[in-house]
């Protein structure tokens, strides 16, 4: 049946040739640019999907960085951040658990160690995005508890966490 | 988006712009009138059909077009398709759905009196209201592990406007055998409320734009 269906195509075409000629040229010449241009190979979305913090003073009225600054989850060997001055931290929520809880340890002068705890409560959801990108987790954010211990109080300014960027930050932590 | 409307008026525009070179030639051997009806061809899909040898999707069509004077062909056509892929890392898709589509060919250029072998290009809306289902999702390079997930309730509706381009030609008596260029892009989708659907029927792989080849084998009613 294809040989069948390719020789009576020739054929068909031949006896068609004079009006179509130039049809098919151009058709070729498009179908190769349109076959070029179908090459949707790779992952070109941001797949990061992050809670953003930023360090603000009690009354909020401005920005602050903090000093010599290290974070790591708790339950977790793992450093997210190793003794930086940082004015704002992203951080994974688990998606396997509706709480995280990240350590935030600051040394002060005389290498003394303050340390808070930030509890995130939060709902899951997956996402699939596509092959080439594959999967990842958006969080809703319900609570931001801190201990006190450095920073006073959170604020959630955007509950919504996926992987679109933001102009913003998903929390405040006021110092 | 944009360039991919782009492609579609650019590829609309070129075959305009053919036309009428071989309306032009037409009119120095004084065309004949032909009448309104000119007959209704059935066509079957055989390659959806034979992709299941060969392709993750495989599926079933039947279109219809009615030939009103040689010139215009309004064009419905229904299908099912079904999808069924494990990816390398173990993630396995299925989908299954209906699509429809609606849309008109222009011959290009005919031969004989209802235009029995034709070269045609054409312009087409369709849809696709489906289901479907990703097992063993993983998401990797989070802080706190890997992890592993299923979404198993998927809905989503699609719609997209596609350009033909295409031959049919007459094989014996009311049997004809066709082919067609299919060159399409998504205009609006409704997602599942995890994901975005890795197939839809009667358009592909959800990529912007798409292309694929189909094959035909028609039938010409008596009437």
């Amino acid at each position: 049946m294809p040989v069948t269906l390719l020789n009576e195509t020739i054929i068909s075409l031949r006896k068609m040739y004079k009006r179509s000629g130039c049809f098919l040229s151009l058709a070729l010449l498009l179908l190769a640019s349109i076959l070029a241009s179908c090459n949707n190979s790779g992952c070109y979305d941001k797949m990061d999907v992050k809670v953003k913090c930023s360090f603000y003073s009690l009354d909020s009225a401005y920005a602050v960085t903090i000093d010599s600054v290290s974070v790591w989850g708790v339950g977790s060997d793992s450093l997210v951040y190793k003794n930086k001055n940082l004015s704002e931290i992203s951080l994974d929520l688990d998606p396997n658990s509706s709480e995280t809880r990240y350590v935030f340890q600051v040394i002060g002068s005389g290498g003394y160690k303050f340390m808070d705890t930030i509890t995130f409560k939060h709902v899951n959801k997956p996402w699939y995005q596509s092959a080439e990108c594959g999967c990842m987790v958006f969080n809703t954010l319900d609570t931001c508890l801190t201990t006190g211990s450095i920073f006073q109080s959170a604020t959630i300014l955007e509950k919504e966490i996926t992987n679109t960027e933001i102009e913003t930050e998903h929390v405040i932590l006021n110092i | 988006m944009s360039s991919s409307i782009y492609k579609i008026l650019a590829f609309s525009f070129l075959v305009m712009a053919v036309s009428p070179a071989a309306a032009k030639d037409d009119k120095k051997k004084e065309k004949p009138d032909y009448t309104l009806y000119q007959g209704i061809q059935i066509g079957i899909g055989i390659s959806e059909p034979a992709k299941a040898l060969f392709s993750d999707s495989w599926g079933a069509s039947v279109k219809a077009d009615i030939n009103l004077k040689n010139k215009y062909l309004p064009t419905i056509e229904t299908g099912i398709a079904i999808y069924d892929k494990t990816s390398d890392l173990g993630t396995r898709f299925t989908s299954t759905g209906q699509y429809f589509k609606v849309g008109v060919n222009l011959p290009i250029s005919f031969h004989g009196d209802k235009a029995e072998d034709i070269l045609f290009a054409g312009l087409h809306y369709g849809m696709s209201a489906f289901s479907y289902k990703l097992e063993g999702l993983t998401y990797a390079g989070n802080y706190w592990g890997d992890s592993q997930t299923s979404v198993l309730d998927e809905n989503a509706f699609a719609g997209w406007v596609g350009v033909d381009a295409g031959v049919r030609v007459k094989v014996a008596g009311p049997i004809s055998l066709g082919w067609s260029f299919q060159y399409k892009s998504i205009l609006h989708i409704k997602t599942g409320d995890n994901s975005n659907p890795p197939y839809i029927p009667g358009y592909g792989s959800y990529v912007k734009p798409n292309a694929g080849i189909v094959a035909h084998l028609y039938y010409r009613l008596p009437f």
